[in-house]
């Protein structure tokens, strides 16, 4: 026993002196920092013209392009995570008594799914544009905070590991800690009585995920309000950075609040108080609570990739965005009125009516920007000349389930419409339109416009185009089946399925149930093409010459983040001016 | 990596969305009337009491998705013709 303790504190000793060796080989990750302000501290310019080879880079990196890379991989794996979790929950609702799951790895899997891919998909992949090219669109240097950038990405694998924490501890703990089966709302007094720890992780997760947003969200109202160029002003500001300074602004008021109210809830879970008892504040307290952080939230995630398409739509229709500034004015609305409409997630709670009937007002009032975007968008495409690439193709994909997203929306903001679909499959079609079809699509967009800055080569264009329709009539069948199946009554997250004849015949049900899952293998397959396609272009594709892969010069819609991938371009061919190489901005260039 | 030098006709493709949209409104409703979801009493316009037949639902979602998207589009068509700076043509 003795001898054991010894070889387990020698082997600790040596593992300690391999990672300070480790450090010292690395001595200069300090200064390489592309900060204007980096060098100066001392009084002296440090130059160092190379970031730190293999995988040390990755960890010490503070480079916003850098960065952006590690959240757009780190998107992507939760995106793989959280797409097969809702290929196993379609599959499990192929019969009606449930084809592979038990019921206990039903609702783990679900309550992981939502989780995923809103805090672990949806936040980050917008956090990975934003990190790449709002410093190139707006011509800083780099991140108002780089290290604080960094901080904010490298909370998030261990948030991710407290989240899933349950999937890996049920088998060692043999099932003492189990994944949580909350659901994503985590609703008391459910989220409460259940004694499970894997809740408690997962809690831990989502507030660690959640400190991560906030950091990332005051670096980019900074960036935004600090770091521009000389000619960006707020008038010439692009799209996409207005987009993301209203989503941080939301972030910053929302996410705290999340944060307090699961420190409430580990308290109730393991200190016994009783925030959210009857007799206490009450269960309809954590609802309130958490759809204050929700439905912001719910802009926090849409709001970018509106950004998004309004910046490359108009790119393929050799035209400016109609009424720039109405779509700006239009942002900034949805971001003050999201905060005012809440409780139309708890119509059904049996709240006083006249609150409903003010929240309904508000809820509805929220369609008037979302339409002025959307009218925006069609003016922008009526009096253009099209390319339907594959970005653009996913443009006006966004644009079709943006519509039947909201327009089915629009009915659940009508108190006695929600009253009828509360939480049947009708919201599960209504929200999936907007977050699949809508903020997904927007998402692919991204990556396959700017798909030649961040890797130098461009994708396959007949996959990226089988990746687009593969997806959107996935999309469309799937959630539409959804949509049908509350209309028929099927009531949300269960695992199997029964109903009575005069309701509705149980084998219909089942038809739409199989179809969604018709329509996830398309989709499951339109993801493989797409991954596929990422990663043998990066690897194989053909190196992009030209700094304008699109034409957009012919146009006149050159943006700042092409003019830099140019100077890149014509960098490489001048043997490598590595100054060019470290930095978005223009000072480097003459400070080197 | 020129696509398509001068591309498609943005009112083409526009107008081809809008009666693909209201075409599919009509499938969609042609599946609603199908399933026949409890108390489902179409009427054109809160006005018109059609049939909840699979053909009744059908023609209450092309007149109603046509009708709807259509006032969108001719509001597109006039304001592009009057306040449009920046138009290509």
């Amino acid at each position: 026993m003795v001898a054991g303790d010894i070889v387990l504190t020698g082997l600790m000793a040596v593992l300690l002196v391999g990672i300070a060796a480790l450090l010292t080989r690395i001595e200069n990750w300090r200064s390489y920092t592309p900060l204007a302000g980096g060098g100066t501290a001392t009084g002296e310019t440090v130059v160092h013209r190379e970031k730190p080879a293999g995988i040390i880079r990755w960890l010490t990196t503070v480079d916003h392009k850098d960065i952006g890379l590690l959240y757009g991989l780190y998107a992507i794996i939760a995106f793989a995570v959280g797409g097969i979790m809702a290929f196993l929950i379609r599959v499990q609702l192929v019969t009606p008594a449930g084809a592979i799951l038990s019921n206990n790895a039903y609702n783990s899997i679900l309550t992981s799914h939502g989780i995923t891919m809103l805090f672990l998909f949806g936040t980050p992949i917008i956090a990975a544009f934003a990190n790449y090219f709002i410093p190139l669109l707006i011509g800083a240097d780099d991140m108002a905070f780089p290290r604080i950038n960094a901080i904010a990405f490298w909370v998030l694998p261990p948030a991710a590991l407290l989240i899933w924490a349950g999937f890996f501890l049920a088998p060692v703990t043999d099932n003492m800690i189990e994944p949580a089966r909350t659901a994503w709302t985590m609703y008391t007094p459910l989220s409460v009585e259940q004694t499970n720890p894997g809740v408690d992780l997962m809690l831990l997760g989502l507030h660690l995920s959640g400190v991560g947003a906030t950091m990332g969200a005051i670096n980019f109202i900074a960036t935004i309000f600090t770091e521009r160029d000389g000619d960006v002003d707020w008038a010439n500001l692009d799209i996409f950075s207005w987009t993301m300074l209203t989503q941080s602004a939301l972030i910053l008021f929302a996410f705290p609040l999340l944060g307090s109210a699961l420190v409430m809830l580990l308290m109730d879970r393991n200190l016994q108080t009783t925030f959210f008892a009857v007799e206490g504040g009450g269960p309809l307290l954590w609802q309130h609570l958490f759809w204050f952080f929700g439905h912001p939230e719910v802009y926090i995630l849409v709001l970018p990739p509106m950004g998004l398409v309004s910046l490359i739509l108009p790119k393929f229709s050799g035209r400016k965005l109609f009424g720039f500034k109405f779509v700006v004015y239009s942002t900034l609305a949805i971001g003050v009125l999201s905060f005012g409409v809440w409780a139309h997630h708890m119509f059904s709670t049996g709240m006083d009516p006249r609150l409903r009937a003010s929240f309904m007002a508000v809820s509805l009032a929220i369609a008037i920007p979302s339409a002025v975007k959307t009218f925006n968008w069609i003016t922008t495409m009526w009096n253009g000349r099209l390319r339907l690439t594959t970005p653009m193709l996913f443009c006006i994909g966004f644009v079709s389930n943006f519509i039947i997203g909201g327009v089915t929306g629009v009915f659940l903001a009508a108190v006695p419409v929600d009253l009828i679909l509360h939480d049947t499959y009708y919201v599960v079609g209504h929200f999936h339109y907007i977050v699949m079809g809508a903020i997904g699509f927007a998402a692919f967009a991204g990556i396959y416009y700017w798909f030649p800055v961040f890797t130098g080569r461009m994708y396959q264009r007949t996959l990226g185009k089988a990746h687009f329709w593969l997806s959107m009539v996935g999309t469309n069948l799937t959630f539409f089946a959804m949509l049908a199946l509350g209309y028929l009554g099927m009531p949300r997250r269960y695992a199997t399925y029964q109903f009575d004849g005069a309701i509705a015949p149980l084998v219909q049900v089942t038809t739409f149930h199989q179809l969604a899952t018709v329509g996830a293998v398309i989709l499951l397959v339109g993801q493989l093409i797409f991954v596929w396609n990422i990663v043998q272009s990066w690897l194989e594709g053909p190196k992009v010459e030209d700094g304008d892969p699109w034409n957009l010069e012919r146009d006149g819609m050159l943006d700042r983040e092409f003019e830099w991938f140019d100077e890149q371009l014509e960098a490489d061919e001048h043997e490598r001016d590595p100054s060019l190489l470290a930095d978005g901005g223009q000072d480097e260039q003459t400070d080197s | 990596m020129t696509q398509r030098a001068e591309g498609r006709s943005g009112q083409g493709i526009v107008v081809r969305l809008y009666v693909a949209i209201v075409v599919l409104a009509g499938v969609m409703g042609f599946v609603l009337g199908s399933i026949r979801p409890e108390n489902l009493q179409p009427r054109l316009f809160g006005v018109l009491a059609l049939p909840p037949t699979p053909l009744g639902v059908a023609i209450y979602g092309l007149v109603t998705v046509g009708v709807g998207l259509g006032a969108l589009l001719a509001l597109v068509m006039y304001v592009s013709a009057r306040f449009d700076d920046a138009a290509a043509n």
